[in-house]
């Protein structure tokens, strides 16, 4: 027969071959899957449906309405001007910092942690990481009281070696203040994110640009930063997110001396301030749900961009 | 070292540097990866390193490339003592076991990396790229990303990166071995064409046996940090100086026997092999071991052999075939196809030595 298909050759690649992908790397095709092969996530459905979806669905709606439950869009007016558009600007503000702060200390954190060789070191990095990342709230904004406070130990320290920070600008109870308290938990939250990829980071690779001729500042502009990007990407999102959204330590700290979204709708919705604003308090949910939507989708587009390689 | 004597080689084009390793030594804590190794390679030779997992061949090509730290010993390259060089500074191109191309980078992008850190122009770098993928013949690839290429085009594509900084020397570890058979056969005629094409010294790192007789100029058999044998296939094959290079290299039956002669010895229930007897300074009657590859023993059918088939097993070209005898003896017989379709299962068969054995030690 003239020809021939030979399937060893078809299957790795021919030796001097034109055109011949593995077909084990090359992504099946999307068919008609059988409608039981997603019965698993139902649960996970259920819970999304319950806790996210019905309750934004509820925030959005709500925001339309006024107190008397007729459609409106002056609550959205009013979220955009005055003390609520520039409690968006410092919340905006607050968790960009807080996010950019967290990702380089994070970073250069899981770098220092990965690059160890002592596995009790990365092992307590990693657990108190995982505690130190889900610490907030009340504790937290009292134990930073207590010790960078206008009385706390480290500032009467401070102040008794002839150095009141609180004399030369520095508040707690600032946009500074909560930046710093929130890497508190921000920075062992990205440390926890970024180990798996770095430590994903091939030893063979290192080892080829070195032989190539490369230095380490060579090899991470050129290969370890591109490869890092879309996960560092995607856990400053995380961090934006999470520090955007924090509201208990926040209020603790500033008592709502510092216009921040969070706190301005808690306050619209517990009624602490005019009775009767929940609505408003839902147009600023809804301005939340809205920012947050925008940053997932600067991240898609980011990340597309970043590593076209992965597709 | 004199070089030796190469069948595979097409002497002419050889135009590399002389590679030197003098009594490298590593140790991880108490236990030696390398024990003062000695090697010493020609110009545009190729070496294979061949041994077991933990023998220190990796090491020893790691150290060469300078990606690992020595405990004792000089690395010349040339007249070069590039001992204390660090390895972006050796001008070594490196080839890995596998996953080793950058994967944010083309197959084309890949391979211009060296010349890229080394600030050449961006035609340059194209002109080179553009005649490396054309030698590995992955043109139509180059802007493939690793990804989207087979594990074989991976390893071609990261063997035009390292030759793309044309480098003094070329290391090889374990190339082949995340491939499948065909691929690993393929690729590996296509490095030993490539590798006598450019001239250049290369040392080639395997446990596969059969990938280092067919590549090597030499091979280094090594064990336990040491190299325990270093000469060509043929010699490796047919005259392993020690028991351990007997059995890694290739397949070797153990048999008893008394020593009638010099150069012979009577085998239990086989007969008279012959061996060299140079090396064994046995006296007559004394009680030995032989060792015998499978292709050095012949059968005859026979109404009084002593020995029956167990099994065969087709290789191709050859058929092994596991035989036995009534004190429970086991031997392995190596013979063509075509011999090995007259020996059935019920048929009675005899032994003999049809060529010298191996090693003879003492019992």
């Amino acid at each position: 027969m003239a020809s021939s298909t030979n399937v060893g050759e078809s299957a790795q690649g021919r030796i001097g071959g034109v055109d011949s992908p593995n077909p084990a790397l090359v992504r099946p095709r999307r068919g008609r899957r059988s409608w039981h092969s997603g019965i698993g996530t139902i649960p996970f459905l259920v819970y999304l449906g319950l806790f996210l979806v019905v309750p934004a669905i509820s925030v959005v709606v709500t925001a339309f309405q006024n107190g008397a439950g007729t459609f409106t869009v002056s609550n959205f007016i009013e979220a955009v001007h005055g003390v609520y558009l520039k409690s968006f600007i410092n919340s905006i503000q607050l968790s960009f910092a807080a996010g950019v702060v967290a990702t380089v200390v994070g970073v250069l954190a899981a770098l220092a942690v990965c690059a160890s060789s002592n596995r009790i070191v990365k092992a307590l990095v990693s657990s108190g990481s995982a505690v130190f990342a889900n610490t907030g709230g009340v504790p937290l904004a009292f134990s930073f009281i207590a010790t960078v406070g206008n009385f706390g130990v480290i500032t009467k320290l401070l102040t008794d070696a002839g150095f009141n920070p609180y004399d030369h600008g520095f508040s707690l109870y600032s946009v500074l203040g909560l930046t710093i308290v929130y890497q508190y938990f921000l920075i062992p939250l990205m440390v926890l994110i970024m180990i798996p990829p770095i430590e994903a980071l091939r030893k063979e690779w290192v080892d080829a640009s070195s032989s190539l001729g490369a230095t380490r500042a060579q090899f991470w502009r050129w290969v370890g930063i591109p490869l890092l990007a879309p996960p560092i990407l995607a856990a400053f999102i995380v961090l934006f997110t999470d520090a955007f959204a924090a509201y208990a330590t926040a209020e603790a700290l500033t008592s709502g001396t510092i216009a921040l979204v969070p706190i301005q709708r808690g306050a619209l919705i517990s009624g602490n301030v005019l009775a009767g604003q929940t609505n408003l308090g839902e147009a600023l949910g809804a301005g939340m749900i809205a920012i947050v939507l925008v940053a997932g989708f600067l991240y898609a587009y980011v990340q597309r961009k970043a590593s076209k390689w992965l597709r | 070292m004199t070089q030796a004597t190469n069948t595979n080689t097409n002497s002419n084009t050889r135009n590399g540097v002389t590679v030197d390793l003098i009594g490298l030594s590593r140790y991880y804590k108490d236990v030696a990866a390398l024990k003062s190794m000695n090697l010493s390679a020609s110009p545009g030779e190729l070496i294979v390193l061949l041994g077991p997992s933990g023998c220190g061949k990796t090491t020893a090509l790691r150290a060469l490339a300078g990606l690992e730290a020595l405990d004792g010993g000089t690395v010349m390259i040339g007249s070069k003592d590039v001992t204390r060089l660090p390895a972006s500074k050796r001008n070594i191109g490196t080839v890995f076991q596998s996953y080793s191309l950058f994967p944010n980078m083309t197959a084309k992008a890949n391979v211009e990396f060296g010349l890229k850190v080394r600030k050449v122009s961006s035609s340059d770098r194209s002109r080179r790229s553009a005649e490396l993928l054309d030698l590995i013949g992955l043109s139509a690839q180059a802007d493939r990303y690793p990804h989207q290429l087979s594990g074989g085009q991976q390893q071609r594509v990261a063997l035009a990166r390292a030759l793309a900084i044309k480098p003094e020397v070329l290391l090889l570890d374990e190339p082949l071995s995340a491939l499948d058979a065909k691929v690993r056969s393929q690729l590996r005629d296509e490095i030993r064409r490539i590798q006598l094409e450019l001239g250049i010294t290369t040392f080639f790192v395997t446990h596969d046996q059969e990938e280092a007789l067919a590549l090597a100029d030499r091979i280094a058999v090594m064990r336990a940090g040491e190299i325990e044998q270093i000469d060509t296939p043929l010699s490796v094959y047919s005259q392993p100086t020690t028991e351990f290079v007997a059995e890694f290299v290739g397949n070797v039956n153990r048999l008893s026997g008394v020593l009638v002669s010099q150069d012979k010895v009577e085998v239990d229930s086989i007969g008279p092999i012959s061996y060299d007897s140079k090396n064994t300074p046995f006296h007559t009657g004394a009680n030995v071991q032989v060792l015998i590859r499978p292709e050095a023993l012949g059968i005859m059918i026979s109404s009084t052999g002593q020995w029956r088939l167990i099994s065969k097993s087709f290789l191709g070209a050859s058929v092994k075939l596991n035989l036995t005898n009534p004190t429970g003896q086991r031997v392995i017989v190596e013979l063509s196809t075509g011999e090995a379709t007259l020996i059935e299962q019920d048929s009675r068969l005899s032994l003999f030595g049809k060529s010298d054995a191996l090693l003879v030690q003492r019992a």
